[in-house]
């Protein structure tokens, strides 16, 4: 398994007078190989928990293994536990900084993996740097020749988010962790950082983790879905089985997907129509079932 | 009463001190009239000149050709742009950009000490712009603590304290989550019922289909101008574009070509409303 947590609990100044409970008992395995989606409101908790998951925030109570590697507090562990579990944080084109795209790619590689000396032979070669950021700059789609040297600055939204990306997938994470990685694109923006992260999920990063407030690309993509409220999962399930807790959900105040919706809402009428978060099938189903109902 | 007007405006950011890769105008030949009160969304994907356009709206950028009018004043006027940045008000989008302050109520009252009102005046801005967003509450409390749609609430109500004619919002939503966005539309809404001009820059057309007009843009020029209903309608036009229609309408559609006609359908509470009255 990926991740596995147990009885984890974290409050935030847990001696002043501000102290906030954020995360109670939570208790969660995530698989090899799953695209894992994780939604509730906004402080609900989401982002302390992942925080655990590459150790940027450490467990006050309960354990947490990643990748193998437990979680602790002065664990020498901790830096390739960061190469193994990648975290593209919400907005990550905020959080460029060099000069060139290829030296803001190679800084996560450099830093947890290493140059080749003669204290760290297992370290990389410039070349090998090198053919790691052209690597990844090819998984997410830009070009080495066209925009390795230029300044990641100059570059759109939607291509500096990929350099973000690049420069987390360099590492070849097993785990890869993204909050809103959609947020604030356009369509077309959205559906190519989708269609690339379901690449990564091919070539790089087998398990994927993902926050969203889109209950739709959820349903699009993952294969379970934690629902987080108030610090605790409240539910775990397929996203299928999940919306069709609308009433739950809307009393969170999260959304369901339109299908969902009409689903749930045929179903009070007595109508049984299958969830299908593709809306062409779903469609034919229904369009089938009243036309039949009517003759 | 004509709000803004657009004269064959032509913008590029090659000889203003932007970016050298950008020789392409970014606003080509615009022409385009919003009259006061409108209730508009303005849309397009990205690098299409939307916020061009709402930074031409109140001057912070001229027009390198043709002439961009706020109430019949032209932006290149100097003596005048006070007075339009104070009828034209402007959020964007990034909540977290544009709090100075370390109090709400400071916050909301540099807009009106700027335009030099007296101390009481002042006052009672704060609390006609708190009030409108419904966050009085939160008078002394400090915007780093508020929620993202709490923050851009506070954001427009530092615009409203110097009681603009227009708002025009560039994709103030797009930051929120579904619940802050829907604070912020109600907001607007009721701004605009009391005759303020609203116009909201998106690319969620969900959220589009809510408004009265529907302006289009793609590539710097004007793509489509109609009601949700006729933009909507132009499906295969907007797809090329790289805009969706509405989640509600594009199921809609398949119902239609499946042989279920519900007739129109621009909104999710549209559809369930009319798959809830099916026999």
């Amino acid at each position: 398994m990926s991740i596995k947590i147990e009885n984890l609990s974290f409050i935030y100044n847990p001696k002043g007078a501000f102290k906030k409970e954020a995360l109670k008992n939570i208790t969660l395995t995530i698989n090899k190989g799953e695209f894992f989606g994780i939604i509730g409101h906004t402080g609900s908790g989401k982002s302390t928990l992942i925080q655990h998951f590459n150790a940027l925030i450490m467990p006050q109570s309960g354990t947490l293994e990643v990748a193998g590697i437990k979680v602790v507090e002065g664990s020498k562990e901790l830096k390739s536990l960061r190469a193994k579990c990648g975290m593209v944080f919400q907005y990550p084109e905020y959080q460029l900084f060099g000069e060139t795209v290829e030296e803001d790619i190679a800084f996560g590689l450099i830093n947890f993996i290493g140059k080749k000396t003669e204290k760290n032979p297992s370290g990389l070669t410039d070349q090998e740097i090198k053919e790691r950021v052209k690597e990844a700059m090819e998984l997410v789609g830009l070009s080495y020749n066209e925009f390795a040297m230029r300044s990641p600055f100059q570059l759109s939204g939607g291509q500096k988010r990929r350099v973000a990306i690049a420069g987390i997938i360099v590492t070849k994470p097993e785990i890869l962790i993204l909050d809103e990685p959609s947020s604030g694109l356009d369509p077309k923006g959205k559906q190519e950082i989708l269609q690339l992260i379901r690449n990564l999920k091919e070539t790089t990063s087998d398990t994927i983790i993902m926050i969203s407030h889109d209950m739709d690309e959820i349903a699009e993509n993952c294969s379970r879905v934690a629902v987080i409220a108030k610090g605790e999962i409240v539910m775990c399930m397929s996203p299928e089985e999940l919306f069709t807790h609308e009433e739950a959900l809307v009393g969170l105040s999260l959304d369901i997907p339109i299908v969902a919706k009409v689903r749930n809402a045929l179903a009070l009428k007595g109508i049984d129509v299958p969830y299908n978060r593709d809306y062409k099938v779903f469609a034919k189903t229904v369009a089938e079932k009243i036309a039949g109902g009517a003759k | 009463m004509t709000a803004i007007e657009f004269k064959n405006v032509v913008f590029s950011y090659s000889e203003d001190g932007g970016t050298e890769n950008n020789i392409e105008p970014a606003v080509k030949e615009l022409s385009l009239t919003i009259e006061q009160g409108e209730f508009i969304a303005l849309c397009g994907h990205n690098g299409s000149g939307k916020s061009t356009v709402a930074r031409l709206m109140n001057g912070l950028l001229t027009p390198k050709s043709g002439e961009v009018l706020a109430f019949g004043e032209s932006t290149q006027n100097k003596k005048k742009i006070y007075d339009i940045r104070k009828d034209v008000g402007m959020i964007f989008q990034n909540p977290d950009n544009q709090m100075i302050a370390t109090i709400v109520e400071d916050d909301i009252a540099f807009g009106p000490e700027n335009i030099g009102l007296p101390r009481e005046e002042i006052g009672k801005r704060i609390d006609f712009a708190l009030g409108a967003v419904d966050m009085l509450e939160f008078k002394q409390a400090s915007p780093y603590k508020l929620s993202g749609g709490q923050k851009q609430r506070i954001a427009i109500a530092g615009v409203l304290a110097v009681k603009p004619k227009v708002l025009v919002l560039d994709e103030s939503t797009a930051m929120l989550d579904p619940k802050g966005r829907r604070e912020i539309f109600d907001v607007i809404k009721s701004l605009n019922k009391e005759g303020m001009t609203i116009i909201l820059i998106t690319h969620y057309m969900d959220e589009a289909a809510l408004f009265d007009r529907i302006i289009v843009l793609d590539n710097g020029k004007l793509a489509m101008d109609g009601t949700p209903k006729e933009v909507f309608a132009r499906q295969t036009e907007l797809a090329e574009i790289g805009l969706k229609l509405p989640r509600a309408t594009k199921l809609n559609s398949y119902f239609k070509e499946n042989g279920l006609d519900l007739g129109e359908v621009l909104s999710t509470d549209e559809l369930m409303e009319k798959i809830c009255q099916l026999k």
